[in-house]
């Protein structure tokens, strides 16, 4: 078949695609760009000179990050609903989940819907199955049923910003609960502490390790790209390199997911003979460099991770991991902020919850987050 | 695998890979309503929106079936590509690392490009459909070069060509702040919304190549038998390497769209939207023996899954039941399929 008739098809579609949009480009042109504003960085080196660059690009990273920013500004400043609903009025909200492939979005789910009965209101969870378009369409398909608000936890921090346009132009005000995004205005947001906890149990480690130099630190980070992840591995390893006595040897990502992360253990700790500690950048990448280790029968590597699961207080009480953070899910607070809002009652722009950090000394009085 | 002990010429009968079908088939040529009701999907599509329009809140409104086509464009478009690889006895499951890789470049380009928005959208459309269209000739030559099965090599580049998206991404989301690029997604002509436009074009595009160019013909001969079509003359390879090219195409097309509708190149989106776009072109029909199938079939196969999706979220139906669902309501569609065509299967 001659090449050119291939090529037919090519130059037609092109055209009325650049036609298409060339017509159509008056129309509700108003997209707006996400505003990500770095502030200028001051950075913290601790006295340690020898990681300044890596403390700056790591504090660089983090000043850009929704979640160091949301931690930045928990409680500060407020929003109020122009058109509060009544008292008496049913409410029906619309909680669009990223995904319910993890006990924790389970966890989620269920807090929204126990919330919602309490307070006598309706809650509809509709599963994106962690894909970011099928939220888009979602969300489209909830604010056309019509909805009195829309309540997310976003399967990324970019893509839905055109759909929540819409939703604004319906008047409907959408809410982010764990997990946010950039460059919209939500009504309010509970957010998920990733920076918080991360600092919390890298300060932990550097006192664990008081006194001894050059220990060496395999980190098994989350998704790639993702910016939970980022703010988790970031936060954890500042208190590290400031305080100079740690070398970070190896990262590799483990997708928050158990079998990836005994993969991505099982490397590491095959290149890096000498590591005296694992970092999981979740619970389940924890117990994935737990499994690596017993299978490769290797002993004296601690091992510590974040969100305070089931698994994972079995593995602090049986000493094979060190410590975790509870990571407390935020969808049964949400829920009640949305009410609040929708009733006319202020509600805060920001909210980051306290953690709290679980070791062997403390695990008794602990309760498992999920 | 279909055979035939007669030798298909190219051409005479669209559905050559069986006796009785392709009697059945003249019979009812120049019969539309009849040829219409032969295809499962409408069945099948009839029935969902009734069984919808009854017990799904809002589910007729304009709004929200203007909202339906909307998001079934981009898996409809897509499988226009993959209705033709399918036809030719192939499989590409690389459309979703395709759409990833040329949204992200889309993306990346955008957020470089100094031209002014409407130049830059133009632009970014043509580097879209001639990368999307470079990583389907990727699959053509280890087809038919490297001789690698249809199933290998895509799922090699389904791999790969994800490992680039994320190269160059560096695995972040690529934000983009370009209005005009962002129309091709979410932009409506009048009443109707762009990609629905571009998807009718797209059926178009198709349905020429498949029905009024020698390629079709060539496309259905290799397919229905392959080994009868190289010996009646017909460069296998070439149709092939066609084949594979247009699929790549189609994803970019598809690719524009979610691009533009999520305003941001996503390298780690797309993944199982090979099966979609699959699960759409067989609901519609087509075998996957190859030979035997229709673009209307696609499109209708598409319909369906995407309403059977919308109406159980209108209708608050628990995500997991929806996911069973949407299983039985496939294998019904073919079992439908293949009973209105009073066939016995194998």
């Amino acid at each position: 078949m001659k090449k050119t008739r291939a090529l037919i098809p090519a130059i037609a579609c092109a055209a009325t695609l650049v036609a298409g949009t060339a017509c159509s480009s008056n129309v509700d042109n108003n997209a707006q760009g996400a505003e990500t504003s770095v502030a200028n960085v001051v950075v913290d080196d601790g006295g340690c000179a020898k990681n300044h660059d890596q403390i700056a690009a790591i504090q660089t990273k983090l000043a850009g990050n929704l979640y160091g920013i949301a931690a930045a500004n928990s409680d500060q400043g407020s929003n109020n609903n122009p058109n509060p609903m009544n008292a008496d009025d049913p409410i029906k909200i619309t909680f669009s989940i990223e995904g319910l492939s993890h006990p924790f979005l389970v966890k989620q789910k269920q807090l929204a819907e126990e919330a919602a009965r309490k307070l006598g209101v309706e809650v509809n969870v509709i599963s994106a199955n962690d894909d970011v378009n099928q939220q888009f369409n979602d969300i489209q398909t909830a604010v056309a049923q019509g909805t009195d608000a829309l309540m997310m936890m976003p399967a990324n921090t970019e893509g839905l910003n055109a759909v929540l346009k819409q939703a604004d132009n319906a008047g409907v005000p959408y809410f982010f609960t764990q997990k946010g995004m950039l460059g919209v205005k939500p009504a309010s947001q509970v957010l998920a502490p990733y920076t918080t906890e991360g600092q919390m149990l890298g300060d932990w480690v550097v006192d664990h390790y008081a006194g001894q130099q050059d220990v060496k630190v395999a980190v098994i980070s989350g998704i790639p790209g993702d910016a939970s992840s980022d703010a988790r591995v970031g936060a954890f390893m500042l208190p590290l390199l400031r305080a100079c006595t740690f070398d970070i040897v190896a990262e590799q990502p483990g997708n928050y997911r158990r079998a990836d992360s005994e993969k991505a253990a099982q490397n590491m700790l095959a290149a890096n003979p000498g590591v005296n500690l694992v970092f999981g950048a979740n619970d389940e990448a924890a117990l994935g460099a737990v499994a690596a280790l017993q299978s490769s029968g290797r002993s004296g590597v601690d091992v510590v991770g974040l969100d305070g699961e089931t698994d994972m207080f079995t593995a602090v009480n049986n000493g094979q991991t060190l410590a975790t953070a509870i990571h407390k899910p935020t969808a049964g607070i949400l829920v009640e902020e949305i009410v609040k809002y929708l009733r006319g009652e202020e509600v805060p722009q920001f909210k980051v919850l306290d953690e709290d950090l679980v070791t062997k000394d403390n695990i008794a009085t602990m309760q498992p987050a999920f | 695998m279909t055979t035939t002990s007669t030798t298909p010429t190219p051409g005479s009968s669209k559905r050559s890979a069986s006796h009785s079908s392709s009697a059945r088939t003249r019979f009812v040529d120049g019969n539309a309503i009849k040829q219409l009701a032969q295809l499962g999907p409408v069945v099948a599509l009839i029935l969902l929106v009734a069984f919808f329009s009854i017990q799904a809140p809002n589910f007729i409104s304009t709004n929200n079936l203007t909202n339906v086509l909307q998001q079934v464009s981009i898996t409809a478009i897509a499988a226009v590509g993959a209705t033709v690889v399918i036809l030719v006895a192939g499989i590409d499951l690389s459309v979703g690392s395709i759409v990833a890789l040329t949204g992200s470049i889309a993306a990346l380009y955008l957020q470089h490009a100094t031209l002014s928005t409407g130049m830059a959208t133009g632009a970014a459309v043509v580097i879209t459909l001639i990368a999307a269209t470079g990583c389907g000739l990727l699959n053509g030559v280890l087809v038919t070069v490297a001789k690698v099965p249809a199933f290998i090599a895509t799922l090699a580049t389904l791999t790969a060509l994800r490992g680039v998206a994320l190269l160059i991404t560096d695995s972040y989301p690529i934000s983009i702040n370009n209005s005009a690029f962002t129309q091709i997604g979410i932009g409506k002509v009048g009443p109707i919304p762009v990609p629905v436009m571009i998807m009718a074009v797209t059926f178009g595009i198709g349905y020429v190549i498949l029905h009024r160019l020698k390629i079709g013909r060539r496309i259905y001969a290799v397919g229905g038998n392959t080994e009868a079509a190289r010996l009646s003359g017909i460069q296998v390879s070439r149709v092939l390497m066609f084949a594979f090219m247009f699929a790549g195409f189609c994803a970019g097309v598809a690719s524009l769209i979610l691009t533009a509708k999520l305003s941001s190149g996503q390298p780690a989106g797309g993944v199982g939207f090979e099966l979609d776009v699959i699960a759409a072109v067989v609901v519609g029909g087509t075998s996957l023996f190859g030979g035997r199938g229709r673009l209307a079939g696609t499109f209708l196969g598409a319909l369906v899954i995407a309403v059977l999706g919308n109406g159980l979220t209108l209708m608050n139906v628990p995500f997991y039941w929806q996911q069973i669902v949407t299983g039985a309501v496939v294998v019904g569609a073919v079992v439908l399929d293949r009973v209105t065509r009073g066939e016995t299967g194998q």
